[in-house]
């Protein structure tokens, strides 16, 4: 398989003089097409750190981020934000659906922003509510929806534009159990039958358990990694969860 | 402690408070200028209508500081909203509400000094610049003016008084709302325009009713002006116009947006859903409030244009009434014994030189034979017909410029009023002494050289038999311009000395005088219209600045949750530029909307002015009034300019994110 992202020896600073911080210091690893990856650690591990420089919001210190074999630390500010309208997909934690746009606006903004005709746009919209199973909800507004709704929708708007890695910051953080649960189960879905490269933050063992590989992040470094390869869910879980208690148990486990 | 938190807010705060010191800066020089114009005493000396002016200017600065007090209060309680979280962690903190309000008016206290400040400084320029334009008016030499303490005072007087009362609002607003309403903020639930076709149709409607009350008035003001008709109607008129432009911007604001939403093909196009979601929740919401900035912004224009149109016809309008720099009409009538014209001459002479006298005379025959034609005698108004001989009317025209005429068993008819034009003698044969005098022309082009409706000017020998009734002489003086005031007030002494001087019942003060002096006159109205422009001016200016502050505090108000909106887009893909684009598109539409009909209005107005200056044959000064109504919106788009760059720039960092 190809890679869709590969990260090599990046780090990262912040603040400037005595007083410097390194959140990322020297990482390196890869995505593959197709793989759900998770990204697992302590607060302060430098998760969203690293979430941010891929998704471009935040530039390196050092080393280089290539996305689909485009170097992303090169480029200038115009063209990374059109890498990231037509490259990547974002799910958030708080959704971050637009309160004055209704579910069909905000599903298929990406589009709009691409000056795609409205005819095609409507078709992709159709696809991606079926597939999300938001169809019903396309007329209303954000706040008439709950919060499994509002996430499902938040993911048909990141598939709609087909991006190369789908970046999830937290997906669950503001979802109950049995929401959080169905969610994760709309990744795998969107992983597996639609094809979708995700790249997940999570400080929750049992999310990560979905996804096919966990990276485990410490001060900044990969301090292990975990795949899945032929085990079932509730082994990955265990062994995420026994990862994490060597970790230094700061990690949430459910 | 709170001093210190207050000074630290102001200083982090200064983005958000800078419309707010842009508008009480502003507000502060304007009161400062206009009140030292009040106590000016250099123009009280000029002024001869002093205490009148005095009178209305404080009336005016009142009522529009009371008007800056309730837009302060206003913009106070966004101010406010803005940081309601911020207040919810205070109170959270164990902070009392009387130590919250206490920081929050420190700090506006702070900014209103500091703009107390910056408006005194700029009012004192903006007091010379107004006293420049006072000066031009009433024709004086321009000299640095003298800054009275009592202006000076009552700016500070009002500027409290201001203040106060929009501390009032802020008082009362963090007495009642929740410490959860201040943290949480208030659950706004965003409702869709509901029936957008009927805001639409409203809009449609009230466009028809802005068109047909406005045509309707400029009707009847035709009417009035060319025919002397009565003003019918014209209240329920402009309360109709006003009425339709509150429901013209009503009716827009809420159904603009979404009919927009309803094309496919323009919502989808790049940011276009989103800039259009952005607006239809500020537009609809803020529909009558539109309305309403969109009629102070009109009156404005209006005012402002008419006050320059009346200034620019002045001129043309004095020659018109008062071809001669001096005249003297004497009726039998009025005065029984012949007035000593000689001691009045002596006057004139002192003051202003006599270069030339031209008597010239009115007789009557007693019979109303030509005003039986007119309206007036339908209406039991008529005198009884008036002649000048035709020499008479040739000597008096002559140093006018007027081609001498000639009339050979013709008769003309001279008048100014346009019920005049509407009679017709051109079939009518006058006798008189044994011969007939036919139609020759009926002329309302000529100098105004007589108060009566009109007179026929007839041959010579036409006159004989009939009765004097008026020996009157037009002067022409050495000097072109000198003290008007004076010399009407001692010709008004000559005229009152002299024994029954036949005015019955008149006091030397108020009485009228035989003599028009052009120069008294025009000083006169130099004093009315000076008095007129910069009030106006005033008006108008404290009227735009509100409205744009309002538009502005508006725009910034909704800064925390646009920041949010335009993050999100960021992260899915808009760059800087789009951003600035669709922030651009969101807030200069918000910003336009009220301002396109004050400045389209611009265009009637100049066609009414110019048309009723046509009327009045002031050919010069209606050429004048497209120049007039270009520079009025032009200083329009300016203020609007400054304000509007003002919002969009701190807005734009506000809210656009960059790499």
């Amino acid at each position: 398989m190809n890679s869709i992202l590969e990260i090599e020896n990046v780090t990262k600073y912040y603040g400037r003089g005595s007083v410097v911080t390194k959140a990322l210091d020297g990482i390196s690893f890869q995505v593959k097409k197709g793989e759900f990856t998770a990204i697992m650690g302590a607060s302060g591990s430098g998760k969203s750190t690293l979430l941010n420089v891929i998704s471009t919001i935040d530039k390196v210190s050092s080393g280089t981020v290539r996305v689909d074999g485009r170097e992303l630390t090169e480029m200038k500010e115009t063209d990374l934000a059109l890498f990231r309208r037509d490259r990547l997909g974002f799910i958030f934690q708080e959704y971050n659906l637009l309160d004055t746009l209704t579910i069909g606006e905000n599903i298929v903004l990406p589009l709009n922003l691409r000056k795609m005709n409205h005819e095609e746009s409507d078709e992709r919209l159709r696809k991606a509510a079926e597939a999300l199973d938001v169809t019903e909800q396309l007329g209303k507004f954000p706040r008439e929806l709950s919060g499994g709704q509002r996430q499902r929708a938040a993911c048909a708007r990141a598939l709609i534009t087909d991006p190369a890695l789908v970046l999830a910051d937290e997906p669950t953080g503001a979802l109950d159990s049995a929401n959080a649960r169905n969610l994760m189960k709309t990744f795998q879905r969107m992983n597996r039958s639609l094809g979708a490269t995700i790249l997940m933050v999570t400080h929750d063992a049992l999310m990560g358990s979905y996804a096919d590989r966990v990276l485990f992040l410490k001060d900044g470094r990969i301090w292990n990694e975990v795949h899945r390869g032929e085990r079932n869910r509730q082994d990955m879980y265990r062994e995420i969860w026994s990862t994490c208690a060597a970790l230094g148990g700061e990690t949430d486990v459910f | 402690m709170y001093f210190k938190l207050a000074f630290r807010n102001v200083k982090r705060q200064l983005g958000n408070y800078l419309i707010y010191f842009i508008t009480v800066a502003l507000t502060v020089a304007l009161l400062f200028a206009v009140n030292n114009i009040i106590y000016s005493r250099n123009l009280a000396v000029f002024v001869d209508r002093g205490e009148s002016a005095k009178t209305t200017l404080q009336i005016i600065v009142v009522m529009i500081s009371l008007v800056v007090a309730f837009v302060l209060s206003y913009a106070t309680s966004f101010l406010l909203k803005r940081r309601k979280r911020e207040f919810g962690t205070y109170l959270t903190l164990g902070m009392t509400r009387r130590d919250l309000l206490t920081i929050f008016l420190v700090e506006t206290l702070l900014i209103c000094l500091i703009a107390l400040g910056a408006g005194l400084a700029a009012g004192s320029f903006l007091f010379q610049g107004l006293m420049a334009v006072m000066m031009k008016l009433l024709e004086m030499r321009f000299a640095i003016a003298a800054y009275s303490a009592e202006g000076f005072s009552r700016t500070i007087l009002l500027t409290v008084g201001i203040f106060l009362t929009a501390s009032v609002a802020s008082a009362v607003y963090l007495k009642s709302v929740s410490i959860y309403d201040l943290i949480h903020g208030e659950k706004k639930v965003e409702k869709g325009v509901r029936h957008p076709v009927c805001w639409f149709l409203l809009t449609f409607v009230s466009l028809a009713g802005m068109l047909a009350c406005g045509g309707l008035f400029f009707r009847e003001m035709d009417k009035v002006l060319s025919g002397g008709a009565k003003l019918e109607g014209a209240g329920i008129l402009l309360g109709g116009f006003l009425l339709s432009v509150v429901g013209f911007h009503a009716g827009l604001a809420k159904s603009m947006v979404a009919l927009f939403l309803r094309m496919p093909g323009f919502r989808s196009r790049g940011s276009n859903t989103f800039v259009l979601r952005q607006l239809s929740g500020s537009l609809s919401a803020n529909a009558l409030m539109f309305g309403a900035l969109a009629l102070l912004m009109t009156f404005a224009v209006v005012g402002t244009n008419f006050s320059f149109i009346q200034k620019a016809g002045q001129e043309e309008a004095l020659f018109s009434e008062y071809p001669y720099d001096i005249m003297y009409y004497s009726n039998k009538y009025e005065r029984g014994e012949e007035f000593p014209l000689e001691a009045a001459e002596s006057v004139i002479e002192k003051y202003a030189g006599i270069k030339k006298r031209i008597p010239y005379r009115i007789f009557e025959t007693g019979r109303q034979d030509f005003y039986s034609r007119t309206r007036w005698y339908e209406e039991w108004m008529a005198p009884g017909d008036s002649f000048m001989p035709v020499s008479d009317f040739n000597a008096v025209m002559a140093p006018l410029g007027v081609e001498p005429i000639t009339l050979e068993g013709q008769y003309m008819i001279v008048g100014n009023n346009p019920i005049v034009g509407e009679a017709d003698w051109s079939d009518m044969v006058y006798e008189w002494g044994g011969n007939s005098y036919t139609y020759h022309s009926c002329r309302l082009d000529y100098p105004k050289v007589s108060y009566l409706y009109f007179y026929v000017v007839v041959p010579d020998e036409a006159v004989q038999g009939m009765e004097c009734v008026e020996q009157s002489v037009a002067y022409l003086t050495e000097q072109n311009r000198f003290d008007g005031m004076a010399l009407e007030r001692a010709l008004r002494q000559v005229v009152y000395a002299f024994p029954d001087g036949g005015l019955e019942g008149m006091e030397e003060a108020d009485g009228r005088l035989e003599f028009e002096i052009r120069e008294y006159h025009r000083q006169e109205e130099n004093n009315v219209s000076a008095i007129l422009v910069v009030g106006a001016l005033f008006v108008s200016a404290v009227f735009l600045l509100l409205a744009m502050a309002i538009l502005a505090l508006k725009t910034l108000s909704t800064l925390g949750e646009d920041r949010q909106r335009y993050e999100i887009c960021f992260r899915l893909g808009m760059g800087e530029r789009e951003q600035c684009r669709a922030l651009f598109r969101q807030t200069f539409s918000f910003f336009l909307l009220p301002f396109v009909l004050p400045c389209v209005m611009s265009i009637p107005v100049a066609w009414f002015g110019r048309h009723v200056l046509r009327i009045a044959r002031m050919e010069a000064a209606a050429d004048m009034v497209p120049l007039i109504t270009g520079i009025v919106a032009a200083g329009m788009a300016i203020l609007y300019l400054l304000y509007y760059t003002a919002a969009y720039l701190i807005a734009k960092r506000t809210v656009v994110r960059g790499g």
